[in-house]
């Protein structure tokens, strides 16, 4: 009957993944971030193929090789040799993969414990939310290192542990994060429009406030990466975190600080991956939230 | 007269991705000393823009582009940004529409008011103090001394837009801009502050420019109307003449799908599709994909705006004196036959239905309670549509939520389709479910922006049936046909959709399940229009062709003489006047329902308006006797004692002490 009363045409508004990719791209800075997360992660996954020797090999004759472009370098050892002769590139690059290891198990877990604690504080209101929610504040009181170093001496160094701690350290952020973004969601009528359909409290949660919540999150957890891999590499510094064969980036550092005066590549080149992937998953994140916060989008 | 403003071929042009978009195409107008310009338009048709250029306040990447823009004689191209600024802030004054956030929310009115005197003419202490004092009396704010400590949030909507017009007028302009200043307020403040400004006007001799969508509240107030369209002046004349000979489709067009000039029953005339957007423009007459007259010539060639007996029409073939309304969407058959077969079956029953809020007021002060809903009765008879009416704040939507089981009444019986509403049991609950459906106010907000359209308006299938993907799909896409929406957009998301369009689809949603009641809450009043009449017609049509009633809620009484059989007009949590239609209509008995009348334009012919006073009451501290007694014209001595009960009189439910006195005068 309603056919002939004007059937309109739909703008031809882009799909909302082209119009995240328009905004992002528009960053250089996002973009760059991108490309060094992924080249770092594509070393990564593939440090077995491309690293030339085994990360735990030693050479009784080369230690401390300097990288080939210095004078007594080979490229046989491109970025030279530790103080027990093994290969530096073969280190950085396995290392890269427990960097990235750690801070994409420390954000999955974080983000699953908060989403889940944020959804049901949002939720429920009342006493849940403000026992839960007082917790978070006591976490977010004390300085993160220290909370971390606390947690690691309660349960003993070691990688796992590490990770374990950082994740309860973050953990606050993304409870309040999605608290936050549930409970301004939930007065929307898209949402009572559900209640109405008689739609139950999980099917709300999940189907339709989750997926609303998902932009503050997702920038959250690319921030949140960067943060896991420089506590994880403080931790592991100061001898909480990863032990010492393990090629992991501030272990590596702490390994080798009595020979910064003698041979500055063992120092300097696990530093530099640091920053750089930090630096990168932060370049990422802010792309990510210039592109997914409509109330910093310009029009 | 001479002219104050004249603006002569001013272009608006915003850089985009796909080129520049005109937001003001060519608009020339012109504004006499001491008259009142009204402009109208649906949304985006460039009519803020408009003034904005003028102001100087376009956004960098905006350009503009005039032949001439003088303001007293000056041509403001010709000024340095200095000068002009000078010149347009004392001179011309504007207010916008939404008083709330238009005032600074962390400073005092006073300091507000202060801050403008003191920039505008030097004045402080003792003597700044005095003129806000007197400013706040002429906007007509009560008690002034102690309003001017008040922070904007302790103030009502109507009293802040009063503050922004003393905050406007205090430098004593020449030309006051306001645009859209009644949209967010209710009607009989709507009428006080057009009362307001046409006074002001008045007494102080200024030129009033007053932008609205609202062509009935332009009529009523300005002496000659400019109608926009797609950032073009389409038409511009007299207002005595607007009604009876427009020239341009558009304006006719547009005349014809107010709910308050059709006789209330029929259809609505709508005007097909939507204003273009910045990427269908079309090449010749922007109005032309939506013109009932449109030929070849109107699509290949642009009409320019020309003199046509004394007003200004662009349009190849203006309409003659005697305009034909351009003809009816087709004659679906009358609404008044209805579905026989569901006739006289009571759907919902509502009985002293109450809904107490209690609301904490300090750490020791016992709570106090919030009577939102407080003793409503209705019965609504299968496929009818039951309208209640009344200003924010009188109970409306606690109602739709009560009715819609999303709240539940503090007192009360509530039947639907026959059962008990209030405590059902799990399977009758489920059963409720189905026989109950909303649609909401706000098109934007009520559909999940990360979900297909698909999926939204299945939900209720997928929740309460077993019914399987593609059997969804099917009912999902036979329901878009239904209401007007393509089945291919199937997958497509909200975003991607006009207000109108959503609304249908909320629509859509909320017959999935062929409910026999859909509570509509204020479904229209975000919309424009044309777009209105689209709408308005689904929903009737759809009434015949599912046997629905409807719990319809709205403020505007135009849209409910339209759409409604029954109406119940409520006042702070209860019900002062219930009847049909045709009754309270033709001879409204409570002084609240004559005082709405009254207020709402369009209603009641050209005659003068008498603006009820004051404003609603606290509902934490309701007067004793009558609810309305504090601003009824008629309250006797009994009234502010004794509340009133419903009585039975000429036909229809009223409570006042009065209405006996009133229906015989």
């Amino acid at each position: 009957m309603t056919a002939h009363s004007s059937v309109e045409t739909a703008d031809a508004a882009p799909h909302p993944l082209r119009a995240f990719w328009h905004s992002f791209s528009a960053s250089n800075g996002a973009l760059a971030g991108l490309g060094v997360v992924c080249s770092i992660a594509l070393l990564a996954v593939f440090a077995d193929v491309v690293a030339p020797h085994s990360p735990y090999a030693t050479d009784s004759q080369a230690f401390l090789r300097p990288p080939f472009w210095e004078e007594g370098g080979s490229l046989v050892y491109p970025l030279g040799t530790d103080a027990i002769g093994r290969d530096m590139l073969s280190r950085l690059l396995h290392g890269a993969r427990l960097s990235l290891l750690i801070g994409v198990v420390v954000v999955a877990i974080s983000l699953a414990a908060g989403v889940l604690l944020g959804l049901v504080c949002g939720f429920l209101r009342g006493a849940v939310e403000t026992v839960v929610m007082r917790v978070m504040d006591i976490l977010l009181t004390l300085p993160s290192l220290l909370l971390a170093i606390v947690i690691v001496a309660i349960l003993g160094p070691g990688m796992m542990n590490a990770i374990l701690a950082v994740t309860v350290v973050v953990l606050p952020h993304y409870v309040r994060i999605t608290r936050a973004a549930v409970i301004a969601e939930l007065s929307k009528d898209y949402v009572v429009a559900s209640r109405v359909n008689g739609a139950g409290t999980l099917r709300l949660m999940f189907s339709a406030v989750l997926p609303n919540c998902a932009a503050p999150l997702i920038v959250q957890a690319s921030l949140g990466i960067s943060t896991a891999i420089l506590d994880a590499a403080a931790l592991g510094f100061l001898g909480l975190g990863a032990q010492a064969p393990l090629p992991e980036w501030g272990t590596m550092l702490a390994d080798s600080r009595e020979f910064v005066m003698r041979a500055w590549w063992v120092v300097t080149l696990p530093g530099l991956m640091i920053l750089a992937t930090v630096m990168a998953f932060n370049l990422l994140g802010d792309g990510l939230r210039d592109a997914l916060d409509p109330k910093l989008k310009r029009q | 007269m001479t002219s104050l403003l004249e603006i002569d071929r001013l272009s608006v042009t915003f850089p985009t991705a796909r080129g520049g978009f005109r937001a003001v195409d060519d608009v020339s107008l012109r504004v006499d000393e001491g008259e009142v310009l009204g402009i109208v338009g649906e949304s985006g048709s460039g009519k803020s823009v408009t003034m904005l250029a003028l102001m100087g306040l376009i956004p960098s990447p905006g350009e503009v582009r005039a032949q001439r823009i003088a303001f007293a004689g000056q041509d403001l191209a010709r000024l340095s940004p200095r000068q002009r600024r000078r010149l347009t802030g004392k001179d011309v004054a504007m207010i916008f529409q939404d008083p709330a956030t238009s005032l600074n929310p962390s400073f005092t009115v006073g300091f507000q008011l202060a801050e403008v005197l003191h920039a505008h003419e030097k004045l402080s202490g003792k003597a700044l103090r005095h003129r806000a004092i007197a400013l706040l009396e002429q906007v007509g704010i009560p008690a002034p001394e102690t309003r001017l400590r008040a922070f904007p949030h302790q103030l009502s909507g109507g009293m802040n837009q009063r503050v922004m017009i003393a905050m406007a007028i205090a430098c004593n302009p020449r030309l006051l801009i306001a645009d859209e200043p009644t949209t967010a307020l209710d009607v009989t403040i709507q009428a006080q502050i057009l009362d307001l400004l046409l006074t002001l006007r008045r007494e102080r001799g200024m030129a009033l420019v007053l932008i609205s969508h609202n062509m009935s509240v332009v009529a009523e107030t300005a002496q000659r109307v400019v109608v926009m369209y797609a950032g073009q002046v389409m038409e511009q004349r007299e207002t005595a003449s607007l009604f009876t000979a427009q020239q341009h489709p558009y304006t006719a067009a547009l005349l014809a799908a107010l709910p308050e000039r059709s006789a209330g029953e029929g259809r609505l005339a709508t005007i097909p599709g939507v204003v273009p957007g910045q990427s269908d423009r079309p090449r010749g007459c922007l109005f032309s994909p939506r013109c009932s007259h449109a030929d070849d010539l109107c699509r290949a060639q642009q009409p320019d705006l020309r003199e046509l007996h004394g007003s200004r029409v662009r349009c190849h073939y203006p309409l003659g004196v005697a305009a034909p309304r351009p003809e009816p969407a087709s004659a679906v058959a009358h609404p008044a036959d209805r579905a026989p077969s569901a006739a006289g079956e009571a759907v919902a029953v509502a009985d002293g239905l109450a809904r107490h809020y209690r609301v904490r007021q300090g750490l020791f002060a016992p709570p106090a309670v919030l009577k939102a809903l407080d003793g409503v009765s209705f019965t609504l008879q299968a496929a009818r549509t039951l309208a209640v009416v009344g200003e924010s704040g009188c109970g409306k939507s606690t109602l739709a939520r009560l009715v819609t089981l999303i709240d539940k009444p503090t007192a009360g019986t509530l039947r639907i389709a026959g059962q008990d509403a209030i405590a059902p049991s799990p399977p009758v609950r489920r059963q409720l479910r189905r026989a109950v459906h909303t649609v909401f106010q706000n098109p934007y907000g009520s559909l999940n922006p990360r979900k297909t359209i698909g999926a939204i308006i299945e939900e209720p299938l997928a929740v309460n049936t077993g019914l399987g993907r593609v059997q969804r799909r099917d009912a999902v896409r036979e329901m878009m046909a239904k209401v007007g929406l393509r089945p291919e957009h199937y997958d497509r998301y909200p975003h991607m959709f006009s207000g109108g369009q959503r609304q249908r689809i909320a629509i859509a949603r909320s017959l999935m399940l062929r409910p026999k009641l859909v509570v509509a809450d204020e479904p229209v009043s975000a919309l424009d229009v044309s777009i209105q009449a689209q709408v308005l017609n689904l929903l009737k049509d759809l009434q015949q062709e599912f046997g629905l009633s409807y719990l319809f809620i709205s403020h505007d009484l135009a849209v409910v003489r339209h759409i409604a059989d029954e109406i119940l007009v409520m006042y702070l949590g209860r019900g002062v006047e219930q009847g049909t239609k045709e009754r309270i209509f033709a001879q409204p008995l409570h002084p609240y329902t004559r005082a709405l009348l009254a207020a709402t334009p369009g209603m009641t012919g050209n005659g003068p308006r008498r603006a009820l006073t004051g404003e609603l009451p606290s509902p934490l501290n309701p007067p004793k006797g009558c609810a309305f007694s504090t601003r009824c014209p008629h309250v006797a001595e009994r009234c502010r004692i004794e509340p009133p009960a419903p009585r039975s009189i000429a036909g229809r439910l009223v409570a006042c002490h009065e209405a006996e006195r009133l229906a015989d005068a």
